[in-house]
């Protein structure tokens, strides 16, 4: 036997197997949350026996056995279903999705190289039960392990010579009939009958080329056998991570697929190149107009403006390819939510429909994985806080069923994802109490706080709404650590609520993290680019309408008290004080915070490529990092989260 | 000679192409199901066929219909490769005419016989 940490084709199979697998599995839980609502879907039922049915045979070969014995007993299951001689219930499904976790458990344990004990006997002991809708509640025994070896009955290890092997196969009812491998003799009759079909076969067609065609056949590499130890043990010799790996699986069977599937690193590659090709046709261009006012030849100069452009316009296309590849759609994020919803149901007693929409909304694939913690605790937070019992509901006059929708849309360069449920809403009143009692905000401050900065209160850490700890999200962590994962995506969330009626978390994102839409400001002589996703709003102001709260500026817009930072000083940008009279405010957001740049001229909106200063500058506080634009200047992009954050902080302070 | 695997398992796929290497097979096109099996038939006419049952769209129990149905390729052998192993399982397959069987997980010891087994006939 070849070793198998020393066969390449080995790890490529075993990775193939864990990229089906993982897919097999999503579909699996996805689609048995679905069967359950529509339990007569046979059409589902059989996709999802599929699933299983496939990762039993691949993890067979393997030599997975506690997967094969798993999927084994879970299609054993659905089988029953398929026949009709069991009914979908809730501890059937409730089952088959440990199945699908137990399996998940046992597949992560492999890529990881761990060998922990899996005890899982308690399932198969469920499923048999279900299986046998009759039996006690003894301890059934896996049967599968023991099933291998049959009896078959005397006669038909005696073939008679008047009867066909067929014939004998078709008499013989216990052939095959059990699962498990079979047995010689069954083998032997098998072979048999194949061997009259085969003759039969070609006496009808006679292909002159096959026998010389055998000759083709070497002689036989075992290089399946048995590779579960020698799998476990190449990966724990293997230092990195086996999904991480250079080759790109699936990347030999392109005939029959429209997709492959390439290494992200790659794709961070292609990034960067294109990245630094936008830079290089900005300067392009520029160098060109240059050219375009000095020159005399005028011909070759309206030659190299005519490529410029071409290469202008070829940039942009292999940008917006290059952004596409990375992007992928935001369904691949709601996949985990309907078993989490499933289960909150069932451990509240509550009744919670799902809404997912806009699932084929496109979002940068970082984002997407950042995305997912945040949302996954928002959405056990709408579950425990939002939506009622049905009791209550009904008290309410509400539909005994809540409503959780998932929506998701894509709004110019921003991602916007919404949470919204029909449930109880937040009590604004009851919020204040609760920020004052909590020595988070002041009984003289609550007076002076709108609807939408008393709800941002449950973003503050240690606050926690439930009047009761549960165990989901009770833990007064959470909420905060929300905030803080959008924000370092640097995208904001608002709340909108009403008692009764419900509450709506709209998460603003932007669509990537690398290329972003910035808005260039002037301060006095300096450029700066502010990143368009925080900004919430440009207004210009009259600077003699600001007043001071806490020796901090501030200025009013519309109800909310707005804070003011005045960019010049904040940057230390020289001559701050030789003041121009035009003066705009550009209002950044933070999660639910507002702060007001002060600037004094507005550039326009641009599309910028993130340069970090990393390397050569290290952080500088404030500032994300820099761009290069079509002239060559470099200027700052601001790091409009952290000055916020930090402002927020100091005012807290006081 | 020209092979065709036919199955929706790309993992499955990769086993079996795999082995057939391992026994100096080159020549060997893929497919996912059965549908996709008989187009990819009419680009390029495989000489012997390894397909799967389960799958989605067309089974390989009506693939095997399908190609036993065309007198162009009724002469092709198939090798049936599948974790179905019940007696009727067998019996619809030999009766749909595949050449043979053989039930997963199979060594490509096995295999090879199965594959020698039919084109010895
Ligand atoms: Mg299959």
């Amino acid at each position: 036997m070849i070793p198998f940490s020393n066969d390449p084709e080995m790890l490529e199979i075993l990775e193939s197997f864990f990229i089906e697998t993982d897919e097999l599995l999503e579909n699996f839980s996805q689609d048995l949350m679905i069967l359950e609502s529509h339990p007569d879907d046979l059409e589902l039922l059989n996709k999802i026996f599929r699933s299983i049915h496939t990762i039993k045979g691949t993890s067979s070969f393997m030599g997975f056995d506690k997967i094969q014995n798993l999927t084994h007993h879970a299609e054993d299951l659905l089988n029953k279903l398929r026949k009709g001689e069991l009914k979908a219930s809730v501890p059937i499904f409730d089952c088959l999705l440990e199945v699908h976790d137990w399996v998940r458990l046992l597949v992560d344990n492999v890529k990881n190289g761990v060998d922990t004990n899996v005890d899982y006997q308690n399932t198969i002991n469920q499923i048999e039960i279900l299986r046998h809708p009759a039996a006690t509640t003894e301890t059934i025994e896996d049967k599968s392990n023991t099933s291998k070896i049959v009896d078959v009955p005397e006669n038909s290890k005696t073939t008679s010579n008047e009867q066909s092997a067929l014939e004998s196969i078709l008499n013989n009812s216990n052939i095959g009939n059990h699962s498990g491998d079979f047995t010689d003799e069954e083998l032997e009759l098998i072979q048999a009958a194949f061997a009259e079909v085969n003759k039969d076969f070609n006496q009808e067609h006679k292909p002159e080329s096959i026998s010389k065609n055998l000759s083709e056949i070497n002689d036989i590499k075992p290089v399946i056998e048995n590779i579960q130890s020698e799998a476990i043990s190449a990966i724990k010799e293997e230092t990195k991570p086996i999904d991480k790996k250079d080759h790109i699986p699936g990347s030999t069977k392109a005939q029959s697929t429209e997709t492959i599937r390439v290494d992200v690193n790659r794709l961070e590659v292609l990034m960067d190149l294109s990245g630094e090709l936008v830079l290089g046709r900005n300067r392009l261009a520029q160098i060109t107009e240059i050219m375009d006012q000095d020159s005399k030849n005028k011909d070759k100069i309206s030659d190299l403006i005519e490529t410029t452009a071409q290469i202008d316009f070829i940039t942009s296309e292999i940008q917006a390819a290059v952004m596409r590849m990375r992007m992928v759609a935001i369904g691949k994020l709601y996949q985990k939510v309907p078993r989490i919803v499933r289960d909150l149901s069932k451990e509240f007693s509550k009744k919670i429909n799902l809404v997912l929409k806009g699932e084929e909304t496109e979002i940068d694939r970082g984002i997407i994985d950042e995305l997912n913690d945040p949302l996954v605790h928002m959405i056990r937070n709408s579950c425990d806080h939002g939506i009622e019992t049905p009791e209550q509901r009904m008290a309410a006059g509400k539909s005994p069923e809540g409503t959780i929708t998932l929506d998701a849309e894509q709004e110019g360069n921003n991602i916007v994802l919404r949470i919204i449920d029909d449930g109880k809403g937040l009590d604004s009143e009851k919020l204040k109490a609760k920020g004052i009692e909590r020595g988070l905000i002041t009984a003289e401050a609550a007076n002076q706080m709108s609807k939408r900065e008393i709800f941002q209160l449950i973003f503050a850490p240690g606050f926690s709404m439930a009047a009761k700890v549960t165990n989901v999200s009770g833990r007064g962590v959470g909420m905060d650590v929300v905030r803080t994962n959008i924000q370092k995506l640097k995208g904001i969330i608002d709340i909108d609520s009403e008692v009764g009626k419900g509450t709506t978390f709209t998460i603003k994102l932007p669509l990537t993290l690398a290329i972003i839409q910035g808005l260039l400001v002037k301060v006095k002589n300096e450029t700066y680019a502010i990143p368009l996703s925080t900004v919430v709003e440009v207004v210009s102001v009259d600077l003699d309408k600001v007043y001071y709260v806490n020796q901090k500026e501030v200025i009013r817009i519309r109800e909310d008290v707005l804070p003011l930072l005045r960019l010049d000083r904040n940057l230390g940008v020289k001559d701050a004080n030789t003041g121009l009279e035009n003066r705009y405010v550009v209002v950044v957001g933070l999660g639910t915070n507002r702060l007001g740049f002060v600037v004094d001229e507005l550039l326009g909106q641009q599309e910028i490529v993130i340069k970090s200063l990393g390397d050569y500058l290290g952080h500088i506080s404030g500032i994300a990092g820099a761009t290069i634009m079509g002239d060559g200047r470099v200027i700052m992009i601001i790091d409009a989260s952290e000055v916020l954050e930090k402002e927020y902080e100091m005012m807290s302070i006081h | 000679m020209k092979y065709l695997v036919v199955d929706d398992s790309p993992t499955m796929r990769r086993i079996v192409i795999n082995a057939l290497k391992s026994f100096g097979i080159e020549d060997i096109i893929e497919a996912e199901d059965g549908i996709d099996g008989l187009n990819k038939m009419k680009d390029s006419k495989p000489e012997f066929i390894i397909t799967d049952w389960n799958m989605p769209n067309m089974n390989g129990l009506e693939f095997t219909k399908a190609v036993r149905g065309n007198p162009e390729y009724a002469s092709i052998p198939i090798l049936m490769v599948t974790t179905r192993g019940l007696k009727q399982d067998i019996i619809e397959a030999l009766q749909a005419k595949v050449n043979n069987y053989v039930v997963k997980p199979f060594t490509p010891l096995v295999l090879k016989e199965k594959i020698g087994a039919i084109l010895k006939t």
